[in-house]
């Protein structure tokens, strides 16, 4: 199998340790409205 | 250098590289030449350096070698000889590799060559396999060269998956090894040798459900792109 230039980084100069940055949170789609109460209608008479 | 490690730098975020994988059948992606699975999210590098050998019963051997009895066909090898505190003996099998554990006090990844590795250029194209190639971003402890880096913790980010050539492109002068090869020309190259069918890239997207696939290298480059060399490689 021919092996092109893998596993040769070149010459080591630095070495850091990188603490990732937490992705943000995905932006939520705002929930549905709540469909309203249908009003119920209140006994006639009271 | 080995030699001239002074300790951790520290900073926040990651580094960007180019990698190739080799695919499986079932759309897994590995290592190209450890043919380690890489997961979806975070990878965890381990070490590859053999500290000895585990018979078992008994211990770790440091080393071991060919046991040989002579027959009257000549000689025959019985197995492999180790020795545990003193003690001498044959195991009738090669017996299994221990290997270094990355985060052992002994371990010194300055001093080692393990990690995932990625690179800002150079030639990508292995010949042979199934391979498709993509953007890794590297973090943890990162060891950086002049043409890539090799990190503790890695993930694919994106992947390059062009449709299946049409006309295989043959392994050539244009394979040559150029370790200052540009980035895009490297991806390029792969391009011209795609064996990702309709069916595979199913199977890969399966795999890595969160992981973007491209079909346009200008595309992938814009949204993931990889960090600049460091200095030309001699």
């Amino acid at each position: 199998m021919f092996r092109p230039t893998s596993g040769d980084i070149g010459e080591e100069t630095e070495f850091i340790e990188f603490e990732p940055i937490p992705e943000s949170e995905p932006v939520k789609e705002p929930a549905a409205p709540e469909k309203a109460p249908e009003r119920v209608p209140e006994p006639a008479g009271v | 250098m080995a030699g001239e490690f002074d300790g951790w730098g520290f900073a926040l975020g990651h580094v960007a590289g180019a990698r190739s994988f080799k695919v499986r059948g079932d759309g897994t992606l590995t290592g190209v030449f450890h043919e380690r699975e890489w997961l979806p999210g975070e990878n965890l590098a381990d070490c590859r350096k053999i500290v000895g050998f585990y018979i078992p019963g008994v211990g770790v051997s440091d080393s071991i070698e060919p046991a040989w009895e002579k027959t009257e066909t000549g000689p025959h090898c019985v197995g492999w000889s180790w020795e545990v505190d003193g003690v001498q003996g044959v195991y009738p099998r090669f017996p299994e590799k221990v290997y270094q554990g990355f985060d052992e006090p002994a371990h010194s990844m300055p001093e080692c060559k393990c990690g995932f590795y990625a690179y800002y250029k150079g030639s990508l194209d292995w010949v042979t396999q199934t391979n498709v190639s993509g953007i890794v971003h590297g973090y943890g402890r990162v060891a950086l060269g002049e043409r890539g880096f090799r990190a503790e913790k890695a993930k694919i980010v994106a992947l390059y998956t062009p449709p299946h050539s049409e006309t295989q492109v043959q392994y050539s002068a244009d394979i040559e090894v150029n370790p200052n090869l540009p980035i895009e020309e490297g991806f390029r190259r792969v391009s011209r040798r795609s064996l990702v069918s309709d069916e595979l890239f199913s199977r890969i997207a399966w795999r890595y459900p969160n992981v973007p696939m491209y079909t346009d290298l200008d595309e992938m480059l814009a949204d993931f792109p990889v960090d600049e060399p460091r200095k030309e490689v001699a």
